[in-house]
C-alpha cells in the first residue's frame, strides 16, 4: 500500500478556548491536487500551519509521507515546500540571493544550476539579478513558489496561491500549479477561497467549517454526488449553509481518504 | 554550511543594502571626520596660544617658563565616544528590533522555519550576523580615525596609542551588542515593531542619561576658594552611592574606560599601563555580562514560544 502523501488523524489545534481545528481526519495521495476550502477564520491556514511544523497540534497526529510532523519535523521539512499567503522575500537583496539563502537553508547542492533551472521553467530568467524590492506582489508570489521548489520537495503546500493577483498573474500560477503536478508528480495541498480556482486545478477537495472537515472527497465525486447542483461554488454554499444549521451534511464523517 | 552561518551571512549582507543602516553608517564616519577636524584644531589651537605665551614671556625676559600643555595624540579623537554611545547605539537598536520583527509581522520567519532550521539556530544567525555588522563598521571607524589622523590631523600615532584605540572599538562592540541583544530580545517577546523600537529606545535613554543623571544627584559638592579672585567654586565629588547608581549604566562604563583610554579623561595621563589593563578587564566584563543576560533570555524565550512566526 502506498504511503499518503499527507494523513492526519483527529487532528486538533486550540488557540485558548477557541478551537481552530477540530479532529481532522484525512488521507490525501500522492500525486493529488487537493483544494482546501473554507470562509474565513474557518482553519484552513492553522491546518496547513500544523503540516508545515510551523505550529504543534493539541491533540491528534499528523504525517508527510510518512514522517510525522512533530517527533520527524525535520524529515518533514526536508520534503515539503510551503508557499505563504503573502510571500516575504528580503527586498534589499536580488533573486539570485534570495534563492540562494532558501537554497541553502535547505541543504541545496549545485544552488545556482537549481536557481537558473527554476527560473528558466517560470519563463523569467531576466529576473536573477533584479531586486525583490522592485517586484509586484505576482511577481513576488511566482518567486515565493520557486523558493519552495529548490530542494525538489515531493510535497507542496499552498495558502490562497492566486490571492490578490490580477486575472493574468492567476493564470500563470494555476498553470505553473497543474506543471509542477502533471511534470513532476509534486503531491499539491492548496488553500483557496476562489472556488473556480478549486474546480479548474483540483483532483480532490474538502471543506472546512469553523474548524471541522465537513466534506471531503474526490471532485468529480462531488460533482456526481450533487447532481442537482452545477458548480462547485454552489455546492460549497450548499454543505457550508447546512453546516450552518440549515440541514443535513451529505457526506463525509471520520477518517476521509483521498 | 551551518543553518546559522548561513543565516548571518544573509543578515550581514542584507544590513550593507539597508539604506537607512548605509545612512546612518555614513553619518556615524561623517562624525568621526568633524571630531577629528575639531580635535585637531583645538589642539593646534592650544599649541599655537602656548608657543605666543612663551615668546611673549620670553621677551620680557622670565626664564621660569611654563611647562607645556598636556595634549595627548587621542584626545583628538575622544569624540567618538559620544558617537558610539548615541549613533552606534541607535544603530544596534535599529539591527536588532529591525532584525526579527520585521519578518514576525511580514510573516518570513515562516519562510525560514518551515525549512530544516532550529529556532536557536535562526536566533543564533541572526545575533552573529548583526555582531558581525557592527564589528565591521566599528573597524571602519577604527581604520578610518587612523587615516583622518595621519592624514588630516598630520599626527603619527605611536604602538601604544593604536593599541589602545584598538581596545577601545572593542569595548564599543561590547558596549553596542548590549543594545543589540536587548532589541532582539524584545522583538522576540512582543508583537509589534512600534512598541519594540520605542521600548529600546527609552531602555537606551535610561542607560544613558537618566541612570547617569540620577548618580550626579547623589554626588557631594566640595567648595573650593579661587586665591586670587576669592570666589567659592563648587566641584562636584562621586560618592559611593553615586558611583552605585553609575555601575548599572553601561553608558557611563563606556564614557569612563573611553576617557581612560583615549586619555581624554582629566589624570588619564598618569594612568600606569596594569591599571589602565584592570580596568579595561572589569569594564569588559561589566559590559558583557548584560548582552549574556538578554541572550540567554532570547534562547529561553524563543524555545518556549511555540506560537512565535504564528500571532
Amino acid at each position: 500500500m502506498t504511503t499518503p502523501a499527507i494523513q492526519t488523524q483527529n487532528l486538533s489545534r486550540k488557540y485558548g478556548n477557541l478551537t481552530a481545528v477540530d479532529c481532522l481526519s484525512l488521507s490525501i495521495s500522492p500525486g493529488e491536487i487537493f483544494g482546501f476550502l473554507g470562509h474565513n477564520g474557518a482553519g484552513k491556514t492553522t491546518t496547513i500551519n500544523l503540516l508545515t511544523t510551523l505550529l504543534l497540534p493539541t491533540a491528534g497526529s499528523a504525517s508527510i509521507l510518512g514522517y510525522n510532523v512533530v517527533t520527524q519535523n525535520r524529515d518533514v521539512r526536508q520534503h515539503i515546500g510551503y508557499v505563504p499567503e503573502n510571500v516575504h522575500m528580503y527586498n534589499d537583496l536580488t533573486v539570485a540571493e534570495n534563492l540562494r539563502f532558501f537554497g541553502e537553508l535547505s541543504g541545496v547542492t549545485e544552488i545556482e544550476t537549481r536557481i537558473d533551472a527554476l527560473l528558466d521553467l517560470l519563463g523569467h530568467a531576466e529576473w536573477h539579478n533584479r531586486r525583490v524590492g522592485d517586484f509586484s506582489k505576482g511577481m513576488r508570489q511566482r518567486i515565493g513558489i520557486i523558493q519552495a521548489l529548490l530542494h525538489q520537495p515531493a510535497v507542496l503546500f499552498l495558502d490562497e496561491p492566486a490571492s490578490g493577483l490580477d486575472p493574468e498573474g492567476q493564470r500563470d500560477i494555476d498553470n505553473l500549479i497543474i506543471r509542477l503536478n502533471r511534470e513532476f508528480g509534486i503531491t499539491i495541498f492548496m488553500n483557496t477561497h476562489q472556488l473556480s480556482e478549486a474546480a479548474k486545478l483540483c483532483t480532490s477537495i474538502g471543506i472546512m467549517n469553523h474548524g471541522r472537515l465537513v466534506m471531503a472527497d474526490k471532485l468529480e465525486s462531488v460533482m456526481t454526488n450533487f447532481p442537482d447542483v452545477p458548480t462547485l461554488e454552489e455546492i460549497y454554499l450548499h454543505v457550508e449553509g447546512k453546516e450552518n444549521g440549515n440541514g443535513h451534511v451529505p457526506s463525509i464523517v471520520g477518517e476521509v481518504q483521498i | 554550511m551551518n543553518a546559522a552561518l548561513i543565516i548571518g551571512r544573509k543578515e550581514f549582507r542584507a544590513a550593507f543594502r539597508n539604506r537607512l543602516f548605509l545612512t546612518i553608517t555614513v553619518l556615524f564616519l561623517g562624525l568621526s571626520v568633524l571630531s577629528v577636524y575639531i580635535g585637531s584644531t583645538t589642539k593646534k589651537a592650544e599649541m599655537r596660544i602656548y608657543n605666543e605665551t612663551i615668546t611673549t614671556l620670553q621677551a620680557q625676559g622670565i626664564s621660569a617658563l611654563p611647562p607645556a600643555p598636556e595634549i595627548h595624540t587621542l584626545t583628538i579623537l575622544a569624540n567618538l565616544i559620544e558617537y558610539v554611545s548615541m549613533v552606534g547605539a541607535i544603530l544596534a537598536v535599529i539591527l536588532g528590533y529591525n532584525t526579527l520583527i520585521e519578518e514576525k509581522e511580514s510573516g518570513g520567519l515562516k519562510l525560514i522555519l518551515s525549512r530544516p532550521v532550529y529556532r536557536d539556530q535562526l536566533i543564533t544567525g541572526k545575533l552573529l550576523g548583526n555582531a558581525a555588522v557592527i564589528a565591521t563598521l566599528l573597524g571602519l571607524v577604527f581604520v578610518f580615525n587612523l587615516i583622518l589622523l595621519i592624514f588630516a590631523g598630520g599626527i603619527f600615532p605611536t604602538l601604544g596609542e593604536v593599541t589602545r584605540l584598538l581596545v577601545f572599538v572593542i569595548i564599543s562592540l561590547c558596549y553596542l551588542l548590549i543594545f543589540l541583544s536587548l532589541a532582539m530580545l524584545l522583538s522576540i517577546r512582543m508583537k509589534n515593531s512600534a512598541t519594540v523600537f520605542l521600548i529600546a529606545l527609552v531602555l537606551w535613554m535610561v542607560f544613558s542619561f537618566v541612570i547617569p543623571q540620577m548618580a550626579d544627584t547623589f554626588m557631594s559638592n566640595s567648595s573650593v576658594i579661587n586665591g586670587i579672585s576669592g570666589a567659592v567654586n563648587q566641584i562636584p565629588q562621586a560618592t559611593a552611592l553615586s558611583q552605585a547608581v553609575n555601575y548599572l549604566s553601561p553608558t557611563w562604563h563606556l564614557r569612563n574606560i573611553g576617557g581612560q583610554l583615549l586619555q581624554s579623561a582629566p589624570g588619564s595621563g598618569a594612568i600606569g599601563t596594569a591599571v589602565l589593563i584592570r580596568h579595561t578587564l572589569a569594564t569588559l566584563l561589566v559590559l558583557l555580562t548584560p548582552s549574556a543576560a538578554f541572550i540567554a533570555a532570547g534562547y529561553t524565550s524563543i524555545l518556549h514560544n511555540e506560537t512565535l512566526v504564528l500571532e
